[in-house]
């Protein structure tokens, strides 16, 4: 397979800061985690001593929002620059994999696919696309609603917790056909056994204790505290182009509020991790700062990316082929 | 045995320590690489995943990352060493002579 990175757009960076900013850091990668699992730690804390009053409700959605944003963990850690060793990458890979529900072996490959065909619906299909065409409007917007998702699990052709059963169940679905290498699926089989049966575990214990509690700190996170993961994470290539071989014309950077940034772990400079996807989530807001003059100008905030987004998401529901037309430099 | 032909690749100085640099040669395209000190080392120029340039990359703790999907290769013996790529690398002898820098590649 020839993938020429020539014919992809590519800035102007000098060599010698690019590759200062590809380094990766231990420094970096363990600082954040250890802000992170404190953080998660003291929501679920609050949640536990509030349970049985209504300020649960509020601690459970903290606590849940904040443990969805172990994707951006497995993400990072996916490409192997969370940290500069790879031990630290291959532990937290596994732990924010779990905790994501994402398999990793599926994962890690669908995530190449993506980068080397970012928002391409043929040959090879991106299986990471997050809004199909034409947009099921009703879907997108209960994706920000907790359980929300689970009303169109019907639809779903690529829902995470029932691909991995499946996977689990050795069912070779299209996503392990298409993206995952022949000698690899067993491993995908292996892993998706090992979510399934701590999953099972879990759910074994909350009836044996007759309590919601391990279900809702293990396994309903996803379902109940997605919503700011999701608002961040579908301002990724939602409303833009497909089939493209520029990532400013399908790809999308937003500028956010530092929490919003730290727990996303910086990607919402997206278009530059596309682009350069050897620079660590820790150096991509100096990465932006270095191409920003031949970058399309980047969103602020959520409100200034969702106000393009859900005006094309309607109109891709009645028209697959709409996209919002990106001012690029020249 | 050293059959193949020593080719002239670049001036000494032209790589930095801990990079690398791409040529071609006779169609094909290679990758030369500068460990720190007067270490070099060749390999074919091409990810052996998806057939990306190389020297597009860096060289990391003796690796070259592949720009695309960070797959890495050991810049002495040109073994995959994570994926993407699972096909190792085509290794050549690069040897230092004054300051040029020469590949013996067969």
């Amino acid at each position: 397979m020839q993938v020429n990175l020539d014919s992809w757009y590519k800035p102007t960076v000098e060599r010698k800061v690019l590759k200062e900013l590809s380094k990766r850091s231990d420094a970096d990668g363990v600082r954040h985690v250890v802000i992170y699992f404190a953080a998660l730690l003291f929501s679920g804390v609050l949640a536990y001593l509030t349970w049985g009053t209504w300020w649960a409700v509020l601690f459970f959605f903290i606590y849940g929002n904040i443990f969805a944003f172990s994707n951006s963990i497995q993400h990072e850690t996916n490409h192997g620059t969370f940290f500069a060793s790879p031990r630290l990458n291959l532990i937290f890979w596994h732990i924010s994999s779990f905790m994501t529900a994402f398999e990793p072996i599926r994962w890690k490959w669908t995530h190449f696919v993506h980068h080397s065909y970012t928002l391409h619906t043929k040959n090879p299909y991106d299986f990471e696309i997050q809004v199909t065409r034409p947009a099921d409007v009703v879907a997108f917007f209960l994706k920000f609603i907790p359980f929300g998702g689970l009303l169109t699990i019907h639809k779903s052709f690529h829902y995470v917790h029932k691909e991995t059963i499946m996977h689990a169940l050795g069912i070779v679905t299209p996503v392990l056909e298409q993206s995952v290498p022949a000698e690899e699926r067993p491993k995908a089989i292996f892993w998706a056994r090992v979510h399934v049966s701590i999953w099972l575990v879990v759910i074994l214990l909350s009836v044996i204790t007759r309590s919601w509690l391990p279900m809702l700190y293990i396994i309903l996170p996803n379902f109940y505290g997605g919503t700011f993961l999701t608002l961040c994470g579908l301002t990724q290539h939602s409303g833009l182009a497909e089939n493209e071989k520029d990532h400013r014309l399908s790809t999308r950077t937003v500028i956010l509020n530092p929490v919003l940034s730290f727990l996303y772990c910086r990607m919402e400079y997206h278009i530059e991790h596309h682009i350069f996807p050897l620079v660590p989530c820790h150096n991509l807001k100096q990465l932006h700062e270095a191409v920003k003059d031949q970058m399309p100008a980047p969103r602020m905030g959520l409100i200034g990316a969702y106000s393009e987004i859900i005006p094309a998401v309607i109109k891709q529901g009645s028209d697959p082929a709409y996209n919002i037309q990106v001012q690029v430099p020249a | 045995m050293n059959n193949g032909e020593w080719y002239q690749v670049c001036a000494a100085d032209d790589i930095d320590e801990e990079d690398v640099m791409g040529f071609e040669y006779n169609g094909k395209y290679y990758a030369i690489y500068r460990l720190l000190g007067d270490n070099f080392y060749a390999s074919d120029g091409l990810c052996t995943h998806e057939q990306v340039k190389l020297a597009d990359g860096f060289v990391f703790n003796g690796c070259i990352e592949c720009p695309r999907h960070n797959a890495s290769f050991d810049v002495k013996t040109g073994k995959a060493e994570t994926p993407p790529a699972t096909v190792d690398l085509r290794s050549y002898r690069a040897e230092r002579r004054g300051d040029k820098v020469f590949v013996l590649l067969n």
